[in-house]
């Protein structure tokens, strides 16, 4: 039986045992590069202040103390941290509210002018307004200092929508046929045929979004005055330049607290991930195979 | 539908005309503040920055809204504002003399001459202070603190190991043979950062200046294409070739260039002279305490020299459309000259939220700590007061003698400093329009050459042949002839 099994295995010649050697070898080092930078950040953020001073790149832990996150945990920051949160999740949550009805809309070919609209939102990729029509837009709607200005601009992607429209359109049309047979209307058959069909896609979205709000700064520097509403990315920005003011009188902040403040800004996404990892790239791929 | 409307409009007049005797009642003055995060006590804890706004509030009795972008990315909020119609009333710049003359141009700030002369404590301050920063006869902005100066530290315990023999003021060619002895060490022997800037420290020495100015002769020249310049910039290339100059400097943060010297990696760098105090305590606090001399300037092969010179850099304004100016100069008064204010405002923050005082010792609070706030001490050294003894805590015996040796050397400092010139904007619509790119391409050149992407010879022509694309020529043109 194991002398069939042999028999009838395909023998990789040289070449291909060359390549796939490579290949494990290139994609380690990839690897190595994206993990580098993330392990360096850990390390250095579980070190003493006395270790991380000078501008060393840590790789190998010289010390291992929770001091860093016990300050960051009773700090200011915190607060930060809960304004992306609640500025990803409300923003996440009306943008996928927003994204899945139009994907499906503009996925049915019997809407009227659907390449018009298709022609409208796919302008919106190539043509970027710029931050101060976008500031003299909130300005006018009465959004300065208001964490809505940081969601409401935000709520449709032109990109995500594509990718959700090529996805629904990949559905068969039968499936929602028969749930208009079955006597549903428009909503109850997305609601409870196609989006039950979409979650891979839903769930690659989902994931976008959230990242796209929490890694907002721009914005939330320029349209946030009061610095109790700040998002933790600001305030992380501006505790790596505090202690380089060009002026010289800024705090002497070590490098192992801003990195337990970079950990914080990092954690959600990767715990998010990993749930939502499974679904990404099917996901993406059918999202992408359909114009 | 008409008798619903009536009565619609009825109760809306009564209602505003009940609510205006309160609005009436309340005149207490509102004014806008915006300042970068390394003001407000330097915490970026709102809960800090609210008690320092608090304290300026109860002593300037106004209401005020604080705008506290972080400093990173303050010019660029400020100006969003500006442009977007949203000018605070009062605000502060940094860069002064870059940016004063363009937002003077655009009308944003206000003229502030009666109202420093209507004010006793803004009056006493020297004039030429306020002069550093004056366009066309108007003063426009309100310096906090002495004009900033830098120098170079070295640090003494290496200088003792490695029998470096630098004075206060050496020759540029002593200055690369003697940091040379430190070459296989391991050690950096000069630490500079990224900023281009900075490099005008050693142009200095060769009566080389990095853009326009205007010359003894009282004529506008371009200092990129005066003979002065080559040799400048063979210096540095000879400063980065010899191995003195770290080697990576082009990505060098601030910081990370302090941190290196702080730990002993490397023995000299640039910095302000007001920072002298920080390497006495930075050096300890990293575990190798040393003391540093400061290198105030490099004499050069004529005699010349001089440390780096960047005048009033930061500065407070008033928007020219602020209600109340009366108010918003009060404000200022107090920030500028009273110790209280001043101290809480730029440095040590507000006693219970920043600090507890412990035997006549500021103690910093717990909460502070963990945003990495630090008492400093600063403000004895750099603002124009004087006398800050009324306060209730004051620093510890080292620092106070630290501090003492920083005035002398800030002293020092101011007397040894080189050239600094403002460009007056509305001189010359061209060079209004193209200041920010020739700087900017000033920079790029120096980098190259000192890098060595490009001989000296090769990044002035490119230099040339931008001067002539931007008709760098019409500009000197216009700015002589107005």
């Amino acid at each position: 039986m194991l002398h069939a099994v042999s028999k009838n295995t395909i023998r990789e010649s040289g070449a291909r045992k060359t390549f796939r050697v490579f290949n494990v070898l290139f994609l380690t080092l990839i690897c190595v590069v994206v993990v580098i930078p993330i392990w360096n950040v850990l390390i250095t953020s579980l070190a003493k202040d006395q270790d991380v001073m000078g501008g060393v790149f840590l790789i190998v832990p010289p010390s291992l103390t929770f001091q860093s996150y016990a300050r960051v945990l009773h700090s200011g920051y915190m607060r930060g941290f809960w304004n992306s949160m609640y500025v990803a999740l409300i923003g996440t949550a009306c943008a996928m509210t927003i994204t899945v009805p139009l994907g499906f809309a503009l996925a049915q070919k019997r809407l009227i002018a659907r390449n018009f609209f298709m022609k409208l939102v796919s302008l919106t990729l190539v043509f970027d307004a710029g931050i101060m029509p976008l500031y003299v837009l909130i300005r006018s709607l009465g959004l300065i200092d208001n964490r809505w200005s940081l969601i409401l601009p935000f709520m449709l992607s032109s990109f995500n929508l594509i990718i959700v429209k090529n996805f629904m359109m990949s559905i068969p049309e039968s499936f929602v046929e028969s749930a208009w047979l079955d006597g549903c209307n428009d909503l109850m058959a997305l609601v409870r045929i196609v989006i039950p069909m979409s979650v891979p896609i839903l769930a690659a979205v989902t994931l976008f979004y959230f990242v796209s709000f929490w890694n907002r700064y721009t914005e939330a520097v320029m349209f946030i005055n009061n610095s109790s509403k700040y998002t933790l990315q600001v305030m992380l920005r501006a505790l790596i330049y505090q202690s380089d003011g060009s002026l010289g009188e800024g705090n002497v902040v070590y490098d192992n607290t801003k990195m337990a403040v970079m950990v914080l800004g990092m954690l959600p996404v990767m715990l998010i991930y990993p749930f939502v990892q499974r679904h990404f790239v099917s996901g993406l791929m059918l999202g992408g195979v359909k114009g | 539908m008409k008798k619903s409307l009536s009565l619609l409009l009825a109760a809306m007049l009564l209602l505003s005309c009940m609510s205006l005797p309160a609005a009436l009642a309340d005149d207490t003055v509102k004014l806008t503040i915006c300042s970068p995060d390394n003001t407000f006590g330097i915490s970026t804890d709102p809960d800090l920055q609210q008690a320092v706004v608090s304290m300026l509030e109860e002593a300037c009795d106004v209401q005020l809204e604080a705008i506290i972008p972080p400093i990173g990315s303050y010019n660029d909020k400020l100006e969003t504002m500006m442009a977007g119609g949203d000018v605070p009333d009062i605000f502060a710049i940094s860069q002064a003399m870059t940016r004063l003359p363009n937002y003077v141009a655009r009308e944003q700030p206000m003229k502030l001459n009666d109202l420093i002369a209507g004010s006793e404590a803004l009056s006493a301050i020297d004039s030429t202070y306020f002069t550093a920063l004056e366009i066309g006869g108007g003063i426009y902005a309100i310096p906090y603190y002495y004009p900033r100066v830098k120098s170079l530290f070295l640090r003494k315990d290496l200088m003792e190991q490695y029998d470096i023999q630098l004075s206060e003021t050496p020759t540029t060619e002593e200055f690369i043979a003697e940091l040379s002895k430190l070459k296989g060490t391991g050690i950096i022997p000069f630490s500079f950062p990224k900023w281009i800037d900075n490099f005008q420290y050693f142009l200095n020495s060769f009566g080389a200046y990095a853009g326009i100015y205007k010359n003894a002769d009282g004529v506008f020249v371009d200092g990129m294409q005066e003979e002065a310049m080559i040799d400048g910039l063979n210096y540095l290339r000879e400063l980065y070739t010899s191995g003195v100059m770290d080697q990576e400097f082009i990505t060098t943060e601030n910081n990370t260039m302090r941190e290196y010297v702080y730990t002993g990696k490397a023995a000299c760098d640039i910095d302000y002279v007001a920072n002298y105090s920080n390497y006495i305590s930075q050096s300890a606090a990293a575990g190798a305490p040393t003391d540093v001399q400061p290198i105030y300037m490099l004499v050069g092969p004529n005699g010349l020299g001089g440390g780096l010179n960047e005048s009033i850099q930061t500065a407070w304004c008033i928007s020219s459309e602020c209600k109340n100016p009366e108010a918003a100069i009060r404000v200022i008064e107090k920030l500028v000259t009273d110790p209280a204010v001043h101290a809480a405002f730029y440095n040590t923050g507000v006693e219970g939220a920043h600090y507890t005082i412990e035997n006549g010792i500021a103690v910093a609070t717990e909460k502070a700590t963990n945003s990495g706030y630090a008492i400093k001490y600063n403000y004895i050294t750099d603002s124009f007061i004087p006398d800050f003894s009324t306060l209730p805590y004051q620093p510890d015996e080292t620092m106070k003698a630290a501090l003492e040796l920083q005035r002398q050397i800030i002293d020092r400092g101011m007397e040894l400093r080189g050239d600094k010139q403002m460009i007056p904007a509305g001189k010359s619509d061209l060079y209004d329009e193209n200041a920010a790119s020739i700087t900017s391409y000033w920079k790029e050149v120096i980098s190259q050459i000192v890098l060595g992407s490009v001989t000296v010879e090769e990044g002035l022509k490119n230099y040339k042949n931008f001067w002539d694309s931007v008709e760098g020529d019409q500009i000197l043109a216009e700015l002589n002839a107005n």
